[in-house]
């Protein structure tokens, strides 16, 4: 296709690449690229703008079956190439595609600092609560007591939850979605990358291999409704088949009631915009058994941003000081052998 | 900070004054005010003249050690082991608290059983201010003081401090 | 004491080719501006300088102590210098614990200065003295003992200015550094007019730091302690405009430079670690010639954003020491794969581990050739003195660019804190840095080879058309799809040697020092090169036959270095390690090099070099 300079309108097809894509039939990594495939097409960026950078993991594939400028790059390091391509050119839009390993593990360090900077990239998280790549070992994210290849008498090992961790990190943007939610999938995706700042999506995924059916309890399309809770800006929290049950705040605690015992009026309204994570945090608690899984953007407030403060750090720098190399040369003191004149002074 | 020699606002922790190139690092640690400041920071535990250690040994029995205690006036002993290095220290508040009152028969019971052991401890060449803070952080009115082999040298008391900055306080005539 | 019109001198007046001295105290004493300002000072009259700082191996060591001991050694000369100078001839101590640290290395009947009145009980206490040395009569005759008051004459040349007397009494640097103007005859106007500009905010203290330097000065002209003085004449430098500069900072201004000849932005991600922060330091006050600094949350991610940053089109460099290194190693593997120019600078310090941070040593030659799992080779520089900092720094970046591969410096700490002077280059004479981002979608493979140099091109994102991914695992040469094919990997490897290999087509081959052929070469890398120089030239002037060859490339080697070794008898290689270079010339020019070994957080001294030269030329 022919790069035009005004309109651009991109396809799915200009996303997906020559390459065969090698997931095992069934992962959620493929509902995720075909999403990912429609939705960057719809944001208007030039697809030559866009960099999409992973680790190592089954999710750290993705580079390569996109059309679009990618690096496969280390385990759990991806962030760290990340924020130094946003310095070295803060105009493209930056993905990082990654997994709980990836990112939890042995990329911790690296995920709660590019998060506490509020460097402007979306770092799109699978969480399949599994080391799929090296055949099945637990991950940060897997439940205590998982039976898995390393853990065969059950993990001894308390699990974090993304969400929990980018809060504690001070996230900017934070959402949850789900492999099989297609179109919050699609709708989730589409608001981080319009974010400015640092954006956590987890995308609650499902190996089929090696931990399959982990999320069950939320995908399975007969009692979703009775285990999600949908969070939209501003509405009141309400879930159920047919949206009879919500949440309320008792003291610090949320609870489960049912709304027409409570009032609707007196139900926990949603706020992505608070400017402290409580409520974020407090949704981020919850989960089976009590609670339906909030999914939807826990959090998305304005911060500023890594590359914009460091550019304009630069730019007041430049208008401040002209850019004379001759001169940082000669900074402190200087003194003249006389000789010759070979035309040394600038 | 600001330069003490050229008034140049240096970065903290610097060791140079990026300005005139003069030491920072004398000015920046936090100095004594007055003499009772500098005293405490500088001067060493043995300027407090400790008393030489009332010491029993461990199977000594409580009769004889609050005997002992008695005939000397003295609120502590220290406890020492065979080889003479400082096993524990037995107070005052040690026999309120344990023995007091709990219709023990004290020709039977022995010191090393009520002790404090391993106690907190300084040496010779400590700051006041150092012995101040044990004492507070552990809540201590007495603190032994030991040599490099662990063998009990003096004792310092609270008391012996408060006496000693009395003095530095009558001393310094701007209070 | 008098401060007195200055009397014309009854004093004798002695010349001399070089002086080292050695100024020591504690580091509230302001010994790094004493020596500094007689380098600048000495340096303007002329002389050849160098100097070597000795930072205190403790942050806030307790006043008086000998964690707390801070030196300053210059070495200044008539003629051409290459080293700061073995063992000091003249000592300034400042207090008990500098004397007790330096007294050993001040040469028999060398000049011993001494503030007299820091030589108090308590100090002398601290410095582990159970005697006065200054009684001591053997002290007297082994050295040439001038106890000097200090601190009482400062102060009496203080007398009249309402200042406070921790004030005045800092002024005591300034006291030291006029006495020691007069032993050298070092005019004073530049001091003067230095303490003007830096204490213009406070002129009590500028006409206290004055007086100090004047009363110092006076000192040393009407006491009848001091009867001599020297001249070390001027030696004849090309002619320019100098200044001083050590090694972390020429390598600063050398990245910076680099970038402003590509046109170009600079990005330096790094992780602070002595020795190498300060280079983080500068850079980061230069935003204005568009540097932007990153300092990340470890050592692993400034080697990502580096790799990051280069990905994006920017000039990209991150520095760091020994340990940092270590950590880096993955990640400089995957820089390899990806083939992206970028530098990576470290400053070596003592290992292995934490070791020892502020002292010197050249022990990560090895790591820095063979330290990455797989076949991974690149290109490895090395800096011979604190002014060449800035042309390697410079030379690394053209290498990346050309050769599309990340490339390693070696600095040591030795050339990171010394300094010498430095003639500030022209821009107009230097080379700019061509850059050429491939956007011709046509035929565009990511990893097709230039046919000279076998680099790949260098695409960044943003460019229309050329949309592709790139990684870590292991490529089918030309298109870099993942492939896991025998004869491709065979082929990656083939070409990823090869490329570093032709590295030496582009290169300048080595040159030698003295005679084409002679019985001994000597072959150094890194900051040994002054010491051996001297070493050299000095066994050159008994007779011997020696050369010197220095590198600044070590791979790869330059392409003359085989043919070139083999024209001398004996080939020495002294170096701050157990004998890295040498272990690597053995191999491959199957060669018995004699390697001197030297692990003791010191550079080498010229005495070192030449006793092993007398020795095998025996």
């Amino acid at each position: 296709m022919s790069p035009e300079e005004n309109t651009i309108k991109l396809t799915r097809k200009d996303f997906a690449a020559s390459q065969d894509v090698r997931w095992c039939p069934g992962c959620g990594n493929n509902a995720i690229l075909a999403q990912v495939q429609k939705t960057l097409p719809e944001l208007g960026i030039p697809r030559e703008n866009i960099v999409i950078i992973s680790g190592i993991g089954c999710s750290s594939r993705f580079p390569y079956y996109m059309n679009t400028y990618g690096i496969h790059s280390i385990h759990g390091r991806a962030p760290t190439l990340a924020m130094g391509l946003k310095c070295a050119r803060p105009e493209l839009q930056v993905w990082v595609m990654t997994g709980d390993g990836d990112s939890l593990a042995i990329g911790g360090n690296h995920f709660t600092h590019a998060l506490r900077r509020n460097v402007d990239i979306n770092i799109v998280l699978f969480n399949n609560r599994i080391y799929g790549l090296t055949k099945g070992q637990y991950s940060p994210t897997s439940e205590i007591g998982a039976k898995t290849s390393s853990s065969p008498d059950g993990s001894i090992e308390n699990p974090v939850n993304p969400i929990g961790v980018a809060i504690g990190s001070e996230a900017s943007f934070i959402a949850r979605t789900v492999d099989v939610f297609q179109k919050h999938m699609s709708e989730v995706l589409r608001r981080s990358a319009e974010h400015s700042g640092a954006a956590l999506v987890e995308i609650a995924q499902n190996c089929i291999i090696f931990n399959d059916a982990t999320w069950a309890h939320i995908t399975d399309p007969d009692n979703r409704l009775e285990h999600v809770l949908y969070l939209e800006h501003g509405k009141p929290m309400r879930f159920g088949k047919q949206g009879e049950k919500g949440i309320r705040l008792n003291g610090l605690r949320p609870e489960v009631v049912k709304v027409e015992d409570v009032g609707e009026e007196n139900l926990l309204i949603h706020d992505e915009q608070a400017s402290e994570p409580t409520l974020a945090y407090l949704l981020s608690r919850m989960g089976p058994p009590e609670f339906p899984t909030p999914v939807g953007v826990f959090r998305a407030i304005k911060k500023p941003v890594y590359s914009q403060l460091l550019m304009e750090q630069v730019r007041s720098a430049q208008a401040a000081k002209t850019a004379d190399l001759d001169a940082l040369f000669r900074q402190g003191e200087t003194w003249d052998v006389p000789g010759s004149p070979d035309g040394d002074n600038q | 900070m600001k330069c003490p020699s050229c008034g140049y606002e240096n970065l903290p922790g610097a060791d140079d004054c990026e300005n005139c190139g003069n030491s920072l690092t004398r000015d920046d640690v936090p100095q004594a005010g007055t003499e009772v400041e500098r005293s405490l920071m500088e001067d060493p535990v043995e300027c407090l003249n400790p008393i030489r250690p009332l010491t029993v040994e461990l199977s000594t029995s409580l009769t004889e050690t609050i005997q002992l205690m008695r005939n000397h006036h003295i609120g502590c002993v220290l406890v020492t082991a065979a080889d003479g290095s400082l096993a524990g220290i037995l107070t005052e508040r040690d026999l309120l608290q344990k023995v007091a009152g709990h219709g023990l028969d004290l020709d039977q019971c022995v010191v090393q059983d009520f002790m404090t052991e391993v106690p907190e401890t300084v040496r010779a060449d400590h700051p006041l201010g150092y012995a101040m803070q044990r004492m507070v952080v552990y809540d201590l009115r007495y603190l032994p003081l030991v040599n490099e082999s662990g063998k009990p040298t003096g004792i310092a008391s609270s008391r012996d401090i408060i006496e000693y900055m009395a003095r530095k306080f009558s001393a310094v005539s701007e209070l | 004491m008098a401060s007195g019109p200055m009397t014309a001198s009854a004093n004798t007046k002695e010349a001399l080719e070089q002086v080292t001295i050695l100024f020591s105290g504690d580091s509230g004493d302001g010994m790094q501006l004493t020596g500094s300002q007689l380098t600048t000072t000495s340096a303007a009259l002329g002389n050849d300088v160098s100097t070597l700082p000795d930072y205190p191996s403790e942050i806030r060591a307790p006043a008086g102590s000998v964690a707390g001991v801070s030196g300053f050694q210059l070495h200044f000369s008539a003629q051409e210098i290459h080293t700061p100078g073995d063992n000091p001839d003249v000592l300034v101590a400042m207090n008990p614990a500098a004397l007790k640290t330096n007294l050993p290395r001040l040469l028999p009947n060398g000049i011993l200065i001494i503030d007299q009145d820091a030589f108090s009980e308590r100090n002398l206490a601290k410095a582990g003295y159970e005697e006065n040395p200054l009684d001591d009569p053997e002290l007297g005759s082994r050295y040439q003992l001038h106890p000097v008051p200090v601190t009482t004459l400062t102060l009496n040349a203080l007398n009249d200015l309402d200042l406070k007397r921790t004030v005045k009494t800092r002024c005591k640097n300034f006291f030291t550094l006029g006495l020691v103007y007069w032993l050298y005859e070092r005019p004073l106007e530049q001091s003067l007019e230095w303490i003007d500009k830096k204490f213009s905010r406070v002129p009590l203290v500028a006409e206290a730091n004055r007086l100090a330097l004047q009363a110092g000065f006076n000192y040393g002209d009407t006491s009848d302690a001091f009867a001599v003085q020297w001249t070390v004449p001027g030696a004849r430098n090309t002619p320019g405009t100098y200044r001083i500069i050590n090694g972390n900072e020429a390598s600063a201004l050398g990245f910076v430079t680099a970038a402003q000849l590509a046109d170009k932005p600079l990005v330096y991600s790094s992780y602070p670690i002595t020795p190498a922060t300060d280079v983080l330091n500068h850079l980061s006050r230069w935003k204005h010639m568009d540097v932007r600094t990153i300092q990340t949350e470890d050592e692993i991610a400034a080697m990502g954003a580096a790799i990051g940053a280069a990905y994006g089109g920017a000039f990209s460099v991150t520095g760091t020491s020994g340990p940092g290194i270590c950590l880096k190693s993955e990640a400089i593997g995957l820089a390899i794969m990806l083939e992206l120019p970028l530098v990576i600078l470290n400053v070596q310090r003592g290992g292995p581990s934490t070791g020892l941070p502020t002292k010197t040593e050249q022990a990560d030659l090895l790591q820095a050739m063979f330290g990455r799992h797989g076949e991974s080779p690149l290109p490895v520089l090395a800096a011979a003195s604190p002014g060449d900092c800035f042309e390697t720094a410079i030379e690394a970046f053209r290498i990346a660019v050309r050769h599309s591969t990340p490339v390693f410096i070696m600095s040591e700490g030795y050339l990171a804190n010394g300094s010498e002077p430095w003639r500030i280059p022209s821009l107009k004479d230097m080379q700019p840095i061509t850059v050429r981002h491939l956007d011709d979608p046509n035929g565009f493979q990511p990893y097709s080879r230039d046919p000279a140099t076998l680099a790949r091109p260098w695409v960044i994102p943003g460019t229309t058309g050329m949309e592709h991914c790139i990684g870590g695992l292991e490529k089918h040469p030309p298109t870099g799809a993942v492939s896991y094919a025998p004869e491709d990997h065979e082929e990656m490897c083939r070409l990823r040697a090869e490329k570093v290999a032709r590295v030496a087509d582009f290169i300048p081959e080595l040159e030698v020092n003295g005679p084409q052929h002679a019985s001994l070469l000597v072959l150094t890398w890194g900051g040994t090169c002054g010491a051996a120089l001297t070493a050299v030239q000095r066994a050159r002037e008994q007779g011997l036959s020696v050369s010197h060859a220095h590198l600044r490339h070590l791979n790869p080697f330059p392409r003359n270095l085989g043919e070139l070794l083999a024209r001398y008898e004996k080939v020495l290689i002294p170096e701050l390690n157990s004998g890295q270079l040498s272990l690597l010339i053995r191999a491959k020019y199957l060669l018995d090099t004699i390697s001197l070994p030297k692990l003791r957080g010191q550079p080498f001294t010229v005495v070192e070099i030449e006793t092993r030269i007398n020795e095998l030329l025996q």
